[in-house]
């Protein structure tokens, strides 16, 4: 009875761990120089792009694997990954005209994770690109975003479609020179997310970027860039999952934000990526650069991050706060149980006067899994009347897990205000009981206990997010608590 | 050169020890050389460093301090003896290290026997296993400076309280650096143990002759508590434009009680380690400190507390004002291991920068790998009110002396915590003394 009751719970322990059949073309496995322009071939690259490219790799080729987080994986062969894989199109070229081209299996993929790609189903009213693999499949809702003068689409249009943008903003924030997985996302990126809000326009939808690694053996390097002009405004959405596999798989990639004037950008990830099973096989490599800079006056980025999936998470979205009264925000939820492995935080470089910045950071660590928080707060000379709040909280469920806390506070203004705090709690048996006895089942009671030690996170997330995240969070969760 | 500068030239001191010490047993001269080896085998570490990356060793090796010098301790002059008996704590017993050799006329030698002393040189004829076992495990012993202070020692001693003897005097130690030219690095080593139902409290002191020569201290001290053992230890440097490196480490058996107070109050870059770790359960370790700088001083505290087993608890609290273009660095790690269930632990740092030019980096780390634990930490890095210099100012207190006032209240909150009470009055007038010297010169108060 027992282990009936077991095995249902690790079935539904990961419910998008199905694998596509779809026909896919790949390159063969390996990275060499050759690899580097056979991407640039098939992306149909300009030459900028084909050179950042290029400069990317020499420099990578430089540079040693970071070891300093808090995580122990098996060395990764950078040999035995394929850099690229698409499912096939119908029509050859690059890649669908409209979402009638997209495969029909393709789009009951989506359908299973719960993303709605036929446009006539607007269900969320949130516009998404989704990129299966390698290559963005198809973007929802374009042409009411194109009346809002918002550039909502694939990197890979980007770059046809408006080179001098892309040109003008890629590499400025992450350049390819900051870290060893900027530099390979820089040399290999297939596809991604770009989004332009022009001057004063406030983008009427959320939009939202799905990811899906389906194929064997494939690292995934997307690439999102996303520019809000004066005074405009976004809420950008994200989220991944994988298949259920034995093998280990990359996922490297690079966010950057730019927010000019008064513009504001809010990114928010659920983050599902497979994480593994019980003993710690398998599972994706989440080794992400995501960095925001406010470049303009009043600016303002905010990142909320629920992260709970992968084996192995290695991420720190930051924000430069470069233009004066311009502020910045972390909000993150990360549960790590099983043997997953996650180093996250963020890093506040404060660098304008009168700068801003909270850091909020919940991390839940289960069974044998390492939670650590890392985080950088940075006040420049320059930062007159910086500010800065940092809270990290941890809960500890089980008694083989492992919290850490990390944070790193450089202040070299004395006009400068910077707090930090962190506690450590758990839920203990003596909690569940309380509720237990005034009538709350005990999924209630440690479903209660959670929104309580989260809200302050999940409050930032919008509505269908927050729901999902709190489910999530709940189900991983669960046979974890006694 | 014989000097603290590049990995070859700590080798050629090392060569040059070798000759000119006599009478070395062969398991001391190698359990030196091995600790030694074994702290330099990365060379001397750069920012890049992670446990060195907000101090710079660069103005230290810059001084080409020499490692050894086999000339006898320098002939006192009559300053030095004013200055060391002005500094002397009253109704103590004394132990006084001029250049890091032992003075036996300043010290109180005879009073000193009823503390279990020896000599560093006569502790280390000995063979009893858990002597060397505490000369060469305890935590912190793996660090850089520790490992150059074991290697280039010149004296230092041994003290080993009876069971259950109870100490009433106050133990002063007091470190000498007269910054003569030929002088070598003062480098001196005390391992204290205090066993079961002992009672002891240490005041260690590090002080100059004059502002204007270069020197450098480079401490290591040693505890060890038995069951139930209580160990104040109560350390100040006041030596300005000096250099300074301590290791300090403590291993806690059940019940014991271990008190520390770093205080810093001028020194030109000063590095202090300090590793304490929980070997029985019910132990419980207080870690104050307060840094109070100016000019370019620098001042790094790494605290490491080490919680193996549970039921024991922690109490830190580091506080700094830092004026100038002064820098200081707090870095407090505190591990809960996974069986120390029931861990109290808890560390804060809060500092006030006076000038714009001041810099602090914290970092307060906790790891923790047990789950029914109390633990927290907090950082704070601000500078004065505008709002409560006001307030006084509107009640008649001029602006300097209202500034005075507002940092006094910010480092007494620290020091009169002090449960020993001539601890808390012999820090209360170190720190007086910093304030009226910053007072005297008009302050930074910008």
């Amino acid at each position: 009875m027992a282990e009936i009751v077991k095995e249902s719970l690790t079935d539904r322990d990961y419910k998008y761990g199905f694998e596509t059949q779809i026909e896919t073309e790949f390159f063969p496995k390996g990275l060499s120089e050759d690899v580097v322009h056979m991407i640039a071939d098939k992306r149909n690259d300009p030459p900028f792009v084909r050179e950042f490219r290029i400069k990317a790799y020499r420099h990578w080729l430089t540079m040693k694997e970071p070891t300093w987080a808090d995580v122990s994986y098996a060395p990764i062969d950078f040999q035995e990954i394929r850099y690229y894989s698409a499912p096939k199109s119908k029509k050859e070229g690059s890649g669908p005209a409209s979402l009638d081209d997209i495969d029909p299996e393709l789009i009951e993929t989506f359908n299973k994770l719960g993303i709605p790609l036929s446009e006539q189903k607007r269900l969320t009213g949130v516009a998404i690109d989704a990129v299966f693999d390698s290559v963005s499949v198809g973007t929802t809702h374009q042409e009411e975003l194109a009346e809002a003068g918002v550039i909502f689409c694939s990197l890979t249009e980007a770059i046809h479609n408006h080179p001098d943008l892309v040109e003008k903003y890629l590499g400025t924030v992450v350049p390819y020179k900051d870290n060893y997985y900027a530099a390979l996302n820089s040399a290999v990126f297939t596809d991604g997310s770009f989004v332009f809000i022009p001057k004063g326009v406030r983008c009427p939808l959320d939009l939202s970027t799905y990811f899906r690694i389906n194929a064997r053996e494939t690292g995934q390097f997307e690439r999102t860039l996303i520019v809000a002009e004066e005074g405009a405004y976004v809420s950008y959405l994200e989220g991944c999952t994988a298949p259920m596999r034995d093998e280990n798989q990359l996922h490297a990639a690079v966010v950057e934000l730019v927010a000019l004037d008064r513009a504001e950008i809010k990114y928010s990830t659920v983050q599902n990526w497979y994480a593994g099973d019980k003993e710690g096989k398998g599972g994706i490599y989440n080794f992400v650069t995501k960095r925001g800079i406010c470049q303009g006056v009043k600016s303002k980025i905010s990142w909320t991050q629920v992260e709970t999936g992968s084996a192995v998470t290695w991420k720190y979205p930051s924000v430069i706060l470069k233009g004066d009264y311009s502020s910045g925000e972390f909000y993150s939820v990360a549960l790590t149980n099983n043997r997953m492995q996650a180093d996250t935080g963020t890093k506040m470089i404060h660098i304008g006067k009168n700068t801003s910045s909270r850091i909020i950071s919940k991390g839940i660590s289960c069974d044998q899994s390492i939670n650590t928080y890392r985080g950088q707060v940075k006040i420049f000379p320059s930062a007159e009347n910086a500010r800065n709040f940092s809270q990290c909280d941890s809960m500890l469920v089980g008694d083989q897990c492992t919290a850490n806390t990390h944070p790193y506070l450089e202040v070299k203004n004395n006009s400068a205000l910077v707090e930090h705090e962190a506690t450590t709690s758990k839920i203990s048996a003596d909690q569940i009981f309380y509720m237990k006895s005034r009538g709350i089942d005990e999924e209630g009671a440690v479903s209660l206990l959670l929104h309580g030690f989260c809200k302050d996170v999940f409050k930032t997330l919008p509505l269908e997010f927050s729901i999902e995240a709190v489910k999530l969070l709940e189900m991983k969760l669960e046979g974890s608590v006694g | 050169m014989t000097t603290f500068s590049t990995l070859q030239s700590i080798e050629k001191a090392w060569a040059e020890r070798s000759t000119s010490v006599a009478g070395e047993s062969r398991q001391s001269f190698e359990r030196r050389e091995r600790l030694l080896r074994s702290a330099i085998k990365d060379g001397i570490p750069t920012t890049r460093h992670e446990e060195w990356k907000y101090t710079s060793l660069r103005p230290l090796v810059d001084q080409s301090f020499r490692l050894w010098s086999s000339l006898p301790s320098p002939a006192l002059d009559s300053a030095v003896d004013a200055l060391v008996k002005s500094k002397l704590i009253p109704d103590a017993t004394y132990l006084v290290f001029i250049d890091g050799i032992l003075n036996a006329r300043l010290s109180s030698l005879e009073e000193l026997t009823s503390l279990g002393f020896r000599t560093l040189a006569e502790a280390e004829s000995t063979n009893d296993a858990s002597w060397w076992d505490f000369w060469q495990t305890s935590p912190g012993m793996n660090g850089l400076f520790a490992g150059i202070n074991v290697g280039f020692v010149r004296d230092g001693a041994l003290l080993e309280l009876k069971k259950n003897q109870i100490v009433s005097r106050p133990l002063h130690i007091l470190h000498v650096v007269t910054g003569h030219a030929d002088a070598a690095a003062s480098a001196t080593r005390l391992l204290i143990s205090v066993p079961e139902g002992a009672r002891l409290r240490v005041f260690e002191d590090f002080i100059s002759v004059s502002e204007s020569s270069s020197g450098w201290s480079n401490g290591l001290t040693q505890f060890k508590l038995g069951p139930r053992a209580d160990c104040g230890y109560y350390r100040v440097l006041s030596s300005p434009g000096k250099f300074h490196t301590a290791t300090i480490s403590a291993v806690l058996d059940r019940g014991s009680r271990f008190e520390t107070f770093s205080l810093v109050a001028g020194s030109r870059l000063a590095r202090i380690n300090i590793d304490v770790k929980f070997t029985a359960t019910d132990a419980e370790c207080i870690l104050n400190g307060l840094y109070l700088t100016r000019d370019q001083e620098h001042v790094d505290h790494h605290t490491v507390v080490d919680h193996q087993v549970g039921f024991c608890r922690t109490h830190q609290l580091y506080k700094g004002i830092l004026a100038d273009e002064s820098r200081a660095v707090f870095n407090g790690k505190i591990y809960i291991r996974k069986d120390a269930q029931k861990t109290e632990a808890y560390q804060t740092t809060k500092n006030l920068l006076l000038s714009k030019n001041a810099e602090v980096d914290a970092k307060p780390q906790l790891e923790i790998d047990a789950d029914d634990v109390k633990a927290s930490h907090g950082a704070a890095i601000g500078s004065i009110d505008p709002l409560e210099l006001f307030y006084l100012q509107s009640r008649c207190i001029g602006r300097a002396e209202a500034m005075a006032m507002l940092c006094r209240g910010f480092a007494d909150d620290v020091v009169l915590r002090l449960q020993d009470k001539s601890a808390k009055s012999i820090l209360s007038k170190h720190v007086s003394q910093w304030f009226k010297h910053e007072v005297s010169r008009g302050g930074s108060n910008t």
